[in-house]
């Protein structure tokens, strides 16, 4: 049974220190988890070792079992590396923070922190792309904590700006991966336009694992504008006059926007993480951990 | 049927549209949030309409309908279903009007006062009413004009006034009774049983010029009064009047003054009357500081007012900064009769000669002035007879709601209280309907999240 979750968002955003809030999450995200999900491509056989739980029981080597009757597992000389490229929406509409206070950005900051936390701790690679309606920042991925501290600080200072153009970001992002590896992309999916679905299907046809986190406050899912507001759209800067009246209504097509990247996601084999930032971090995480290890993408 | 307690309040019904007009005060002043995205929120034209159209109707219409409850309360809604008109039939209004006069104390042939008898009159008619007042007068016209306007004020119900008295001959008559509305009852409660036959003494006539001072007897038997005159003595008849200068002329001053049946002064409260401003008899004057003079004057100047409303003479009020009090001035502003003290004596300067007719009317103003008349109205022992009170009596008319007073209205109990309950009711299903649109979004909300 997975532990409680304590991690808030709103408290891991008042903590300064990137790296420290990255290694709590992924502590806590781990704690109670047999392997790690993010698998290297070994080839070179290594050594033995004692077999300890969690281990995966395909390295197990029976034959040695049954002559010593006693448990080993197979290790390897890794050769390669998982490359797992985090490409992060810093459009102004992630600006947007909930009743906490968290806004999208700064949960999508700790969560890419995280993951890349703990790719880099096991050895793989990370990277991350940071756009709006163009990339703005690009760190290949690497391995190694110094590259860890790079990447961090780029988190750190991203900054919420401009419109949403996911497709040319995820079109780059493909170009630049020159293997194949994990793309992570954390968005709040407004640009919902035929070019990214597109670069979507590219990256799984070319062998990429893409896993899309889908990131939104309560307040955009439950509309809960009671009396009349003047909403200000935060990337066009357009206005609307809105209330109790329009709430139905965006609530069923919020519903079916949801729906849609769900559906879209799932038939493209596709993992579709829906992320509220008021659910703690890494509660959130830990069930796409726990799906990527079990190898299934709900 | 209603009628209203307050109804101006009613005047306050467009308060209902309130909640209407912050309806669409609110949407025109809407807070500026930013959001995200406004892809799925309807577009800037149809809000356009949306401001005409309440978002919620149910719950604008309770919030309409609490305000409009509220000022229906607060107007007092009397309905006037028949248990409460036959409940105000049966209920009597009744003021009680007993009559505090002397002749209340005046023991009865059967050694009772008719004050007590009238006591225990009023607590048995208080008791039989709903609404009651006791009000006690020495003047019984003033005591039924209070009453009138007590009644006036009443709650609905039947209205009477009930007057207790000894009713004698000369205190009460049917203009006492006729300013009263003629659906307010009257009865009138004869008290006491009076003495049949009395003697009393009347006040001491002046005596002067050759005529004799003169003492009154008066007998009194049932509806006849006789007065019998005796002579008085010397020092009895002319001690504590002097008229300065004496000589013939004040002598027929003071028979003309005493023919006309002037009280007699007394020694005790000496008065000194001086003519065309023989003003050396007074030798130390002061001002006029004694009670029985200053009750005296002014008596005097109430009788010089009438006088001189008729003669067209100025009458000042006593205070002047020298010793004279100028208490009547002519026309042309100059004083006519002033006054002082000397000592014990009221001394009192007339600025007309003692052979005018002003002269005698001073004389006898102030010989009259002296001493309150004897209040021999009261020592009458002849009554209204209790046809003539039955005659002036008549029964409390029905209630007729076109013609109650509007007073009236206010001192009945209302059915504002059910109005609050209502009032109360909406603000219960508004919050209700406020929690079930909160709920909703939530429950909305979390069907999506999962």
């Amino acid at each position: 049974m997975a532990p409680p979750s304590t991690l808030d968002p709103a408290l891991l955003t008042a903590i300064s220190d990137l790296e420290l809030v990255a290694r709590v999450t992924v502590d806590g995200t781990l704690s109670g988890l047999h392997t790690s999900p993010f698998h290297g491509y070994s080839a070179e056989f290594s050594q033995y070792r004692h077999y300890r739980p969690g281990d995966d029981l395909k390295y197990v080597d029976w034959k040695l079992y049954a002559r010593t009757d006693r448990v080993y597992t197979k290790q390897y000389c890794e050769t390669t590396n998982l490359g797992v490229q985090i490409i992060i929406d810093a459009s102004r509409s992630m600006a947007f923070a909930g009743r906490n206070g968290v806004s999208k950005l700064q949960y999508a900051r700790i969560l890419a922190a995280s993951l890349a936390h703990l790719t880099i701790g096991q050895g793989d690679a990370s990277g991350v792309i940071v756009y709006d309606e163009a990339v703005r920042h690009y760190l290949p991925s690497r391995v190694g904590h110094a590259h860890l501290r790079r990447l961090l600080v780029a988190l750190a200072s991203m900054q919420a700006g401009g419109t949403t153009s996911s497709a040319s970001a995820l079109k780059r992002a493909i170009d630049l991966q020159s293997r194949r590896g994990l793309l992570v992309i954390i968005s709040d999916l407004y640009d919902e336009d035929e070019g990214f679905e597109r670069e979507l299907r590219r990256a799984v046809r070319i062998g990429h694992d893409v896993a899309v986190f889908h990131v939104f406050t309560r307040e955009e899912l439950e509309f809960p504008y009671d009396r009349d507001v003047q909403l200000e759209d935060l990337e066009s800067g357009q206005t609307i006059l809105a209330g109790a009246a329009t709430a139905a209504e965006y609530r069923r097509e919020f519903a079916d926007f949801v729906g849609r990247w769900r559906a879209r996601c799932t038939s493209n084999r596709i993992d579709y993480t829906r992320i509220m930032t008021d659910e703690p971090l890494d509660a959130a995480l830990r069930g796409y951990l726990l799906r990527r290890g079990g190898g299934t993408s709900s | 049927m209603i009628a209203w307690q307050n109804i101006a309040m009613l005047w306050a019904l467009p308060l209902a549209a309130v909640p209407v007009i912050i309806h669409l005060l609110r949407r025109h002043h809407a807070d500026r949030i930013p959001f995200p995205s406004l892809r799925f929120v309807r577009s800037a034209q149809s809000a356009a309409v949306r401001i005409r159209r309440p978002s919620d109707p149910l719950l604008l219409i309770v919030r309409m309908a609490a305000v409009a409850f509220a000022v229906i309360a607060a107007a007092g809604p009397i309905l006037l279903s028949d248990a409460r008109l036959d409940r105000w039939h049966r209920e009597t209004a009744r003021a009680v009007v007993v009559d505090a006069s002397d002749s209340m104390r005046a023991i009865g042939a059967d050694g009772v006062t008719p004050e007590r008898l009238a006591s225990d009159a009023a607590v048995a008619e208080a008791q039989s009413a709903r609404y009651t007042t006791e009000i006690r007068s020495d003047d019984l016209p003033r005591g039924i004009r209070r009453a009138a306007a007590w009644l006036a004020g009443a709650p609905p119900a039947k209205r009477e006034v009930v007057v207790i008295s000894d009713f004698q001959r000369g205190g009460f008559d049917e203009r006492a009774i006729a300013n009263v509305d003629r659906n307010v009852g009257i009865r009138l409660i004869q008290v006491g049983r009076p003495v049949s036959q009395q003697q009393m003494s009347g006040p001491d006539l002046l005596g002067g010029g050759g005529l004799p001072g003169r003492s009154q007897t008066i007998d009194q038997s049932g509806d006849a009064t006789g007065v019998t005159f005796s002579a008085l003595v010397t020092e009895r008849r002319s001690g504590g009047l002097r008229l300065v200068p004496t000589d013939p002329s004040s002598e027929r001053l003071v028979r003309v003054v005493a023919a006309a049946g002037t009280p007699a002064p007394s020694p005790d409260e000496p008065i000194v009357i001086q003519f065309a401003a023989n003003t050396a008899t007074a030798t130390k004057l002061d001002r006029v500081r004694t009670g029985w003079m200053l009750r005296t004057l002014l008596r005097f100047q109430d009788e010089a007012m009438r006088l001189s409303a008729d003669a067209g003479t100025a009458v000042r009020q006593i205070g002047e900064s020298s010793p004279w009090s100028v208490l009547v001035r002519d026309s042309a502003a100059k004083p006519l009769v002033s006054a002082a003290a000397s000592g014990d004596e009221l001394v009192l300067d007339v600025a007309v000669p003692t052979d005018s007719f002003f002269a005698a009317f001073v004389v006898h103003s102030i010989l009259a002035s002296r001493r309150a008349p004897a209040d021999l109205d009261e020592r009458e022992i002849s009554r209204l007879d209790s046809a003539t009170l039955s005659a002036l009596g008549r029964a409390a008319a029905s209630i007729e709601l076109e013609t109650m007073p509007h007073t009236a209205w206010r001192q009945a109990s209302t059915d504002s209280r059910w109005c609050w309950a209502t009032v109360l009711l909406m603000l219960g299903i508004e919050q209700a309907l406020r929690a079930r649109a909160v709920t909703s979004s939530r429950v909305e909300g979390s069907r999506v999240a999962t």
